[in-house]
């Protein structure tokens, strides 16, 4: 195009749009606040027969899953006996191609003529006669429901119908690729097992199984509630874990309706009490170890498929304060480990704003020699103190968040450069003081001491809520915070279990809070989940 | 019923019942009365607590011989509607001087020694506000916030008593002997008002506390924790300040702290001691409100205790600004008389009211017990049958 032409292309204001455009297609306008409006999945549950013709089945089957144009359903029709016509269905790339090529369709093709009577007369029909003595795979069962079969063949199983019956085989055939296991990489510990969950539901039940070999652990695989349709797994222990609390889980689950639940954080807040607090009311592992222990204690688990983390349910105060390591130490030093844990988050939370508050409102409390460095240490800041506390907090955060995102071998770079580039080039330019990057420093390095990473961010909030009642109101101010801290965390309650248990309110158990028991040394170790025996842990 | 009442056990009645008296029985001393010709206060204060429990043993026997729900029945069942009533918005009001007297000892302290010259409602804007939310969250989340607060406090206070001990001398306690037996009985009673009235709280909410078996074991606990505490530290100030310097005094504890603990120990100490004392001040205000509104509710037959908490966190609103900006003039004056009159009432009539019900009949009482079962529910515990 010359240059007359683009730049009379450049001005001209009516010219059609030929770019594409997303329209709208609801009718009206919307409404001044919005207007939510979820389409929630068509009714599943509804049973829908299954018809006898499989040329009627495969039509269902083409429609339902749009085969003309999704290609990654495989509809492949046999002859059974040489005359009982059969449609294998399974997705591609879901389900193990090898077992279906050796265990299925070899076996049927390879059925003799003559068998063809005793298919035709079988009592229990053909389907029954074919599971019990042809087909080769382990897991099968006979389904009548079309929708079910349909969630089977997404989810990686094969369907087998033959023609003349109005149910089918469903045969586990899963076969998807899937991550391999893993180190736990947000929970490391020294001492103590580095296997971590994977995204495989299959995988995440087996890893527990492995470690509690009793007959009363019991998994139950649910659907999430999402339209995705993804399952989850309700772990518990039959006869031990509290059946109010099971049937509390439960109902909650059953409420869950949403888009899609891609990961366990979806479920967990919509089953959470208030998940509008920042205080987590569930604790998510990564570790099979951790998950199990809370299991052994009478806690409920649920793993989601196509997330790494199991969510343990009802949570603690201590327990979201305990590393799994604690207990592959001896008790001095697990003692020791937990008392700087607790130490680190006081410090974590409390310092910023204890130190905001001396500085700015009870100077008369701190020593000469301190009081000149800080003065002298922010002769030329020239933005007030706490403004320069709440920023470092906030670059803090931003270090940390985007020392996450980037890609790991620039990741460590990041901790570098904001370490010490940004900081020592923040007080070069009378940006920060030294004692305040000090400050912001100690305390961030007390927020990674927390176990869980829900509630070093939960401390965050309490952190800023601290800094700004010391801001505006001093020590008193922060004394005020501090206990409605305090009341908010003493009022909270995770499924039924208040949250400061066994020390507010005082149980039957003897495990100490703060500091670790004896090994094996004690029974009824978790009385605020009221198990149904006594239960020897740790 | 919205009451806000939850459940607790005995520790978290007891440390909730405990920092009450205690701070009542440290920081609401009239120092013109108690140090007048010498400084007896470690022994008639530990003596007025203790001494509270024995109208509070009585009206608890009372309450559970007679198979009454709480306070409010017993009152009933003894006067009559009409002056039970009565007699239940009187330990209202003295619920509410308990309330009262921390903010205004502690806004005067804010004033006094931590931030110099600002002006009270500046201070009062962050003090009334965390006792409301506190009393608004109910007796469970109290009970609770007070298991964690009081093992802090107690800690402060003995943290106070050893940095003090280069500081305390003996003749500084002299003279020993202070006034005769009258007085010292005279002080004892008037000192009710401190203890009492916290006590009477347990017996308001026995239902969040299981039983009122267990309210009376809170209860007992409490009171001999707080006369425990009461000692230690009337004992400190006795041997750290003669008794002419406590009387000028407005908070003695402050001045220990500020004169014992260097700055090198840990900077700002001396502050945070006293801010763990303002929040034990803030439970303590907090808890009688509670108490008060559920009374009030019960008595009167209200289903919801949240508008009488919100009636009466106005109540401490108005009293605390009134008190301090008219520097205690009439605030001052009529806490000083409801004092010296209002414990002799409050000692007096509930400890009648438990003899009526004890010596006048025979276990329970037919027509209540009607009642009782007419309402359904575990009437059998409420007479702790079970």
């Amino acid at each position: 195009m010359g240059l007359i032409q683009n730049i009379d292309k450049l001005l001209k204001f009516d010219r059609e749009n030929t770019g594409f455009e997303l329209l709208e297609r609801e009718e009206g306008t919307p409404e001044v606040f919005g207007k939510w409006s979820d389409t929630l999945h068509e009714d599943k549950s509804k049973f829908r027969r299954i018809p006898p013709s499989i040329d009627e089945t495969e039509r269902y089957l083409r429609e339902q899953f749009s085969a003309d144009v999704n290609k990654d359903l495989i509809l492949r029709r046999i002859v059974v006996c040489g005359e009982i016509g059969a449609l294998v269905v399974y997705m591609n790339g879901m389900a193990d191609d090898a077992k279906i090529n050796d265990f299925i369709l070899r076996p049927l093709m390879q059925l003799e003529v003559n068998a063809l009577d005793q298919l035709t007369d079988a009592e229990d029909g053909a389907c029954d006669l074919l599971l019990r003595s042809v087909i080769q795979i382990s897991e099968a069962s006979i389904e009548k429901d079309a929708g079910a079969v349909n969630d089977g063949i997404m989810d990686g199983m094969t369907a087998l119908f033959i023609d003349g019956e109005n149910e089918c085989i469903l045969l586990d055939t899963h076969g998807f690729e899937k991550r391999s296991i893993g180190a736990a990489e947000n929970e490391k510990v020294v001492f103590g097992p580095k296997e971590s969950f994977t995204e495989s539901l299959r995988t995440n039940i087996t890893l527990i199984r492995r470690l509690i070999h009793t007959e009363d652990l019991v998994v139950e695989l649910k659907s999430s509630g999402g339209e995705n349709n993804t399952r989850l797994a309700l772990i518990y222990r039959e006869g031990r874990t509290d059946p109010a609390l099971v049937a509390e889980v439960k109902r909650r689950l059953a409420q869950v309706s949403t888009k899609s639940v891609l990961g366990s954080g979806t479920v967990e807040q919509m089953i959470e009490d208030r998940s509008f607090l920042p205080i987590p009311q569930t604790l998510s592992t990564e570790r099979p170890d951790r998950a199990s222990s809370h299991i052994l204690s009478g806690c409920v688990c649920i793993i989601t498929e196509g997330s790494p983390l199991a969510t343990v349910l009802p949570v603690t105060l201590f327990s979201l304060m305990s590393s799994p390591e604690d207990i592959y130490m001896r008790k001095p030093l697990g003692n020791l480990l937990r008392f700087v844990r607790y130490a680190g988050a006081l410090i974590s939370i409390v310092l910023p704003g204890y130190f905001l508050a001396l500085a700015m409102y009870h100077q008369g409390s701190l020593t000469t020699e301190v009081l000149s460095t800080v003065i002298a240490s922010r002769r030329m800041v020239f933005e007030p103190i706490a403004v320069e506390m709440i920023l470092l907090l906030l670059v803090f955060q931003l270090i940390r968040e985007a020392g996450l995102r980037v890609p790991g071998s620039i990741g460590q770079a990041i901790g570098i450069i904001g370490g010490l580039i940004m900081g020592q080039a923040a007080v070069a330019a009378n940006l920060a003081s030294t004692v305040v990057l000090i400050i912001v420093a100690l305390s961030g390095l007390g927020n990674f001491c927390i176990p869980d990473y829900s509630t070093q961010i939960a401390a965050a909030y309490f952190r800023m809520a601290l800094v700004l009642a010391a801001w505006l109101g001093g020590m008193l101010a922060m004394a005020a915070a501090l206990q409605l801290g305090a009341a908010l965390i003493a009022s909270k309650k995770s499924f039924g279990v208040p949250f400061l248990a066994p020390f507010a309110p005082k149980t039957a158990s003897k495990r100490p809070t703060i500091l670790r028991g004896d090994i094996g040394g004690s029974t009824r170790a978790e009385d605020q989940f009221n198990t149904s025996d006594d239960l020897r842990t740790v | 019923m919205r009451y806000r009442l939850g459940s607790i056990g005995p520790a978290e009645a007891a440390s909730l019942t405990a920092i009450a008296m205690t701070t009542n029985g440290l920081f609401n001393i009239d120092g013109s009365t108690a140090y007048a010709n010498g400084n007896l206060s470690y022994l008639t204060i530990p003596f007025a607590a203790l001494l509270s429990l024995v109208p509070f043993i009585a009206v608890s026997y009372a309450i559970e011989r007679r198979a009454r729900r709480g306070l409010w029945e017993l009152y009933r069942g003894a006067f009559g509607g009409f002056i039970g009533t009565l007699l239940s918005l009187l330990t209202c009001a003295a619920l509410m001087y308990c309330a009262v007297c921390p903010m205004l000892k502690f806004a005067g302290v804010m004033h006094e020694e931590i931030y110099n010259g600002v002006d009270y409602r500046a201070l009062l804007l962050f003090m009334l506000p965390c006792v409301v939310v506190l009393a608004w969250m109910g007796f469970e989340t109290l009970g609770r916030t007070a298991k964690c607060f009081a093992p802090v406090l107690l800690i402060s206070l003995a943290v106070l008593i050893v940095v003090s001990i280069p500081r305390q001398h003996e003749y500084r306690m002299y003279p020993l002997r202070q006034g005769g037996a009258a007085w010292f009985t005279g002080f004892v009673s008037s000192q009710q008002l401190n203890f009492l009235p916290p006590l009477f709280g347990l017996l308001v909410c026995p239902d969040g506390i299981n039983d009122i078996k267990t309210a009376r074991k809170s209860g007992v606990l409490a009171a001999m924790a707080s006369a425990i505490i009461c000692f230690a530290v009337n004992l400190m100030l006795s041997r750290v300040f003669s008794y002419q310097a406590l009387t000028g005094m407005f908070m003695p504890l402050c001045k220990v702290s500020s004169l014992s603990i260097e700055k090198n120990y840990i900077m700002g100490l001396d502050k945070l001691l006293t801010m763990l004392w303002v929040n034990g001040g803030f439970l303590t205000s907090a808890y009688c409100i509670y108490a008060a509104a559920l009374l009030a509710a019960r008595t009167l037959g209200q289903a919801d205790v949240t508008p009488n908490i919100a009636v009466l966190s106005a109540f401490l609103c108005g009293a605390a600004v009134a008190g301090l900006i008219t520097a205690e003039k009439a605030t001052g004056d009529v806490l000083k008389v409801a004092a010296k009159y209002g414990a002799g009432a409050i000692l007096i009539l509930p400890a009648a009211a438990a003899a009526i019900t004890v010596i006048g009949g025979r276990k329970g009482n037919d027509k209540e017990d009607d009642r009782l079962d007419t309402l359904g529910g575990d009437t059998a515990a409420w007479r702790g049958m079970s």
